[in-house]
């Protein structure tokens, strides 16, 4: 966590500081919507799962869509420090603004459309599971499964890695946004059980927002781990994740 | 993450080069505007003997190498296309940890080496040269043998200018 401060106070005070502060301002955006609306019309519980549904309420489209991109600029940008600077540093100066600006767009694409797919799952798990509380454990059973697997530690590498971005024409162009979307594919292998996790409990989401945010920052400036199964973890996980289940079961 | 210097790309080759036991040349095409910026730094306070400053510097950064032979020496020079002089070295590439750095399980995910050397003495007996060819021209040769399995490669080679 300490090499997560220093990556965010230095990125303050360089070049990037507009990724702490767009990270900034979409924190508190969130924190003003949500004390300002319904929380169950914007994020959490059954209500995501609707707009899958053909007589769903396509008026929550909307506020979601908004909230999602507010979740990821809040989440999200001060992890992008790596990626901006490759991209930029490897951009010729006449270009530098549109190369970051497709680097954002490749990067917002999968993560929307992750968003997209986590909110409708948390919407099942609250559908079977029959309470917000039970998704989460559940939810966290299986973060600590996928943390102890190898495929995160590679997904965790993988964010790590610095491609040689094309320098003309269209290829630089067309660079700049598949960067941007293996950049993301490979993000939200590592994050989505983080990122599941405020979404399957309304109540506590800022919280459990921040809680993934602090997560995700410590592991994205951390050195990532070795490629290895961790079976106390992976045991650990499949443990709590039984444990949600079952009382979810004996509750119902 | 301390702040970088202020450092601009200038051009690229844009393409993968593939090391091997024979020289291999490849061709760096530098951006106008760029090279105008660079030629612009020549001033003639810039160039004076007799007072602080110096003209922008010049970097060759040879980006992602990659392979499975570290154990292995190349010199790398450079020469101005149209200039009266032969290439001129500017280093020696050493490949020490060559192969961990292109594992893609390491812990930068297999990006390799990346490699600076800096150009700028090279290159700029020879500016009014490299204005009209807008290119600078990069020689890899190897020293020593390599074996006919032997695989390395650069993703790109770019060129940048450190304004002073």
């Amino acid at each position: 966590m300490r090499a997560a401060l220093y990556a965010v106070s230095a990125m303050a005070r360089g070049p990037l500081w507009p990724l702490p502060a767009v990270s900034g301002l979409c924190w508190i955006a969130l924190a003003a919507l949500i004390s300002s609306s319904p929380l169950i019309h914007i994020c959490g519980g059954p209500v995501r799962w609707a707009m899958l549904l053909p007589y769903g309420p396509s008026s929550i489209l909307f506020p979601q869509l908004a909230f999602d991109l507010l979740m990821l600029g809040a989440m999200m940008s001060p992890l992008l420090a790596h990626d901006l600077a490759c991209v930029r540093r490897q951009s010729l100066a006449a270009r530098r603004g549109r190369a970051t600006a497709l680097f954002v767009l490749g990067y917002l694409t999968p993560w929307m459309g992750a968003l997209f797919c986590l909110s409708a799952l948390s919407g099942l798990l609250a559908r079977s599971l029959r309470s917000d509380l039970a998704g989460l454990a559940f939810t966290l059973g299986l973060g600590l499964v996928w943390q102890g697997t190898p495929m995160k530690a590679m997904a965790l590498r993988a964010c790590h890695r610095t491609p040689a971005l094309p320098t003309f024409g269209a290829r630089a162009e067309l660079a700049s946004f598949t960067y941007g979307l293996t950049s993301a594919a490979w993000c939200v292998a590592a994050c989505w059980l983080w990122m599941l996790a405020p979404l399957t409990w309304a109540a506590g989401h800022l919280w459990l927002m921040l809680g993934a945010f602090a997560v995700m920052l410590g592991e994205r400036y951390a050195r990532p781990p070795q490629v290895r199964m961790r079976t106390a973890w992976t045991g650990a996980g499949v443990v709590v994740a039984a444990a949600a289940v079952s009382v979810a079961h004996l509750g119902g | 993450m301390a702040q970088n210097p202020d450092s601009e790309l200038v051009g690229s080759n844009d393409q993968l080069v593939a090391l091997g036991p024979q020289p291999v040349e490849t061709e760096v095409t530098l951006a106008p505007q760029a090279l105008d910026a660079y030629a612009a730094s020549y001033t003639p306070d810039a160039v004076a003997r007799d007072k602080p400053g110096e003209p922008d510097r010049l970097f060759l950064k040879l980006r992602n190498i990659r392979g499975n032979q570290g154990a292995c020496i190349f010199d790398v020079a450079v020469s101005v296309p149209g200039a009266a002089a032969p290439p001129a070295t500017v280093g020696s590439l050493a490949l020490f940890g060559l192969e961990y750095a292109s594992d893609k399980r390491n812990e930068h995910g297999g990006s390799g080496l990346t490699k600076t050397f800096e150009i700028t003495e090279e290159v700029d007996p020879y500016l009014p040269e490299l204005k009209q060819a807008g290119k600078i021209l990069v020689d890899i040769r190897p020293r020593g043998r390599l074996r006919p399995d032997d695989r390395i490669t650069v993703d790109k080679i770019d060129v940048y200018r450190l304004p002073t």
